[in-house]
């Protein structure tokens, strides 16, 4: 991540042109010193990291007084607001009036360590929710979902839609995660960034050695799926589909992901997995460290060949992004921003059910040519909607849409 | 004769979910009912900005949702027939659309719902326009700058203007007209069928014809 900081906004001109970057600078001028702070819940792991992590200094080296804080919690803490998470992706979890109020109180506990005198607030996420009554009033509220919010628990939503009624807007990363709301909504899909660890290029010399560190063979064609440990991304799932295609084609599976701070559950999933894996020379269940891991990851999406993202439920699936950036073609769970990404048959496939999932591993590996052609369309596909520079206009574009609230035409 | 410049403009949408949506024809000719313009525009006009590079077959996105999610093709090429810049006015745009709907449910019946996930969502849009870093006071200058301009450029020029401007007229050549006695330019910057042209198919059509006119740089 170091090096891609060191990059301002004019680093990706080359990527995607003048007339992109201009803009975004146009857009930048208008909001020159202005106060924008973000909160969520943890900085180590996770989509929402990775981009925050990248937004805010490109925002700041625009002019953007751009701040990034976090909540913190406690272990209790942390395992309601997973089970909220499980529950709003449509698992049914009961939540007692203990685990909410303290819910509750750890966001207020929260108050003194954030400074809120700012001009706009983005609250990510159902962990620091509830500070929306602690924002000062008028300044611009503004809740940004990064979950798959197709169809929650009713009694949860019930519960969380108070605490998002009282924001000024609601971001969403597709159409099908919105809800009907009192106030505007806004769709802004994540993005990766091309220039940080995990997405720049990498030397062949250097994937390969990180292949042999793991005993992996770079000889014979990989499945790769990247993702936390998570039953919501299907992991047993996908060494079921590798099973099938295996009796076929002398292939490898690689399952790699790390523990974010917030998943008590991970652990769980990593054990059960383990012990599928454990069973077969082929499967590789690896669990990578903190420490250098986004290019470990970067270096294992180059090796593939065929990246799986099997979700059952996704917020959007950046891990699917990553891998199209890199010209792979993409089998993965028709399920949330997954279907935002891929156009069946023209940049990957969707799949519904591990048959489907292994049926189309092995239709690609028989066809070498099909899978250059797709992976050349996912990587455009990515260029000209999911790279940083997009979601940053977008960001900015919304905080000057914010100012005009009743306008649906806005001429700067 | 003093030539007024020509100000590229930017302009950057973001779209607004409503959190409407429809499984089937019937439910859709329910919600088109009850949207508000905005949203209309959003689907008919604006799907233009979204599809940038691609060549597309269905050219708006009602008619590709019938097409790509609920598999009825038929409605499906009526609704992508339908231009939308005939008529400026998005409560006749939406009454044309909801005719052609009700004339299918009733020809071939509209019973048939999408599985889950695949239902229409129904979205506005809030789009910002702003004066970007080209200009042009003559027409060698027009096209360079169309060379380098945003690609939402062309589409605010041409499909945004639209609505704006009186007839089926684009801000091009509406400039080149008020500016320079070349009709023989404007006409052949007129008349295309917009409608199933990328935003860079656009772009290189009328850099195309402006190359024509323009053999040489001026002195």
């Amino acid at each position: 991540m170091k090096n891609s900081t060191r990059n301002g906004i004019e680093a990706y001109v080359p990527l995607v042109g003048e007339p992109v970057v201009a803009l975004i600078r146009k857009l930048a001028a208008r909001l020159q010193g202005v106060r924008m702070l973000n909160i969520n819940s943890t900085k180590k792991g996770g989509g929402v990291v990775e981009i925050l992590g990248r937004l805010v200094p490109l925002a700041r080296g625009l002019g953007i007084d751009m701040r990034w804080e976090t909540i913190q919690g406690t272990r209790p803490f942390f395992a309601t607001t997973k089970k909220m998470h499980n529950a709003l992706q449509g698992n049914r979890v009961d939540f007692s009036e203990k685990e909410l109020r303290y819910y509750e109180q750890v966001n207020r506990d929260n108050l003194d360590r954030i400074d809120m005198d700012v001009d706009y607030v983005i609250v990510h996420d159902p962990q620091p929710c509830p500070l929306v009554q602690y924002i000062p009033e008028g300044v611009p509220k503004i809740w940004r979902c990064h979950i798959d919010l197709s169809r929650p628990d009713r009694k949860l939503w019930h519960y969380l839609r108070e605490w998002v009624k009282q924001y000024d807007a609601s971001v969403f990363h597709i159409s099908a995660f919105a809800q009907q709301l009192p106030h505007k909504q806004f769709l802004i899909p994540p993005s990766i960034d091309p220039h940080s660890v995990k997405n720049r290029p990498v030397p062949r010399k250097t994937v390969r050695t990180t292949l042999m560190r793991y005993g992996i063979d770079p000889q014979r064609p990989v499945i790769l799926q990247v993702s936390r440990y998570d039953r919501f991304k299907d992991p047993i799932g996908v060494i079921e589909a590798f099973l099938m295609v295996r009796k076929h084609y002398n292939c490898q599976l690689v399952l790699a992901g790390e523990q974010a701070a917030d998943d008590p559950e991970g652990a769980q999933v990593y054990e059960e997995v383990r012990a599928m894996a454990d069973k077969h020379p082929d499967v590789h269940a690896l669990m990578l460290s903190r420490e250098n891991n986004h290019h470990k990851v970067n270096c294992l999406q180059r090796a593939a060949t065929i990246i799986m993202q099997k979700s059952v439920k996704e917020g959007f699936g950046l891990t699917v992004t990553e891998g199209m950036w890199k010209a792979r073609p993409v089998i993965a769970g028709a399920v949330g921003g997954i279907t935002a990404q891929i156009t069946e048959g023209l940049n990957g496939y969707l799949v519904n059910s591990v048959d489907g999932a292994a049926y189309r591993c092995r239709y690609l590996l028989t066809r070498e040519k099909r899978m250059k052609e797709m992976g050349r369309a996912a990587k455009k596909t990515v260029l000209e909607r999911f790279l940083i520079t997009r979601h940053l206009r977008d960001y900015l574009a919304m905080l000057l849409a914010m100012k005009y609230p009743k306008h649906t035409a806005i001429e700067m | 004769m003093t030539v007024e410049p020509f100000i590229f403009k930017d302009c950057v949408a973001l779209e607004n979910p409503t959190g409407i949506r429809a499984a089937g024809l019937s439910e859709m000719q329910v919600c088109i009912r009850m949207v508000d313009d905005n949203v209309i525009y959003n689907h008919m006009i604006l799907s233009h900005l979204r599809q940038r590079h691609q060549r597309w077959e269905y050219p708006n996105d009602f008619a590709k949702w019938a097409a790509y999610s609920l598999n009825d093709f038929v409605v499906a090429e009526a609704l992508a027939n339908y231009s939308p810049f005939e008529c400026k006015d998005m409560g006749v745009i939406r009454d044309d659309i909801l005719g052609i709907i009700d004339e299918h449910v009733w020809n071939h019946g509209g019973r048939e719902v999408v599985r889950e996930g695949r239902e229409f969502y129904f979205n506005g849009c809030t789009t910002l326009a702003f004066d970007g870093a080209y200009r042009a006071n003559n027409l060698w200058e027009l096209r360079d700058g169309l060379k380098k301009a945003n690609l939402s450029s062309i589409y605010y020029h041409y499909f945004e203007a639209f609505t704006r401007q009186e007839g089926e007229i684009d801000d091009i050549s509406f400039w080149i007209e008020h500016n320079f006695n070349l009709p023989g330019l404007v006409e052949q910057l007129r008349g295309w069928d917009l409608y199933f042209l990328s935003l860079d198919d656009l772009r290189n059509k009328i850099i195309r014809v402006l190359n024509h006119y323009l053999p040489r740089d001026p002195e």
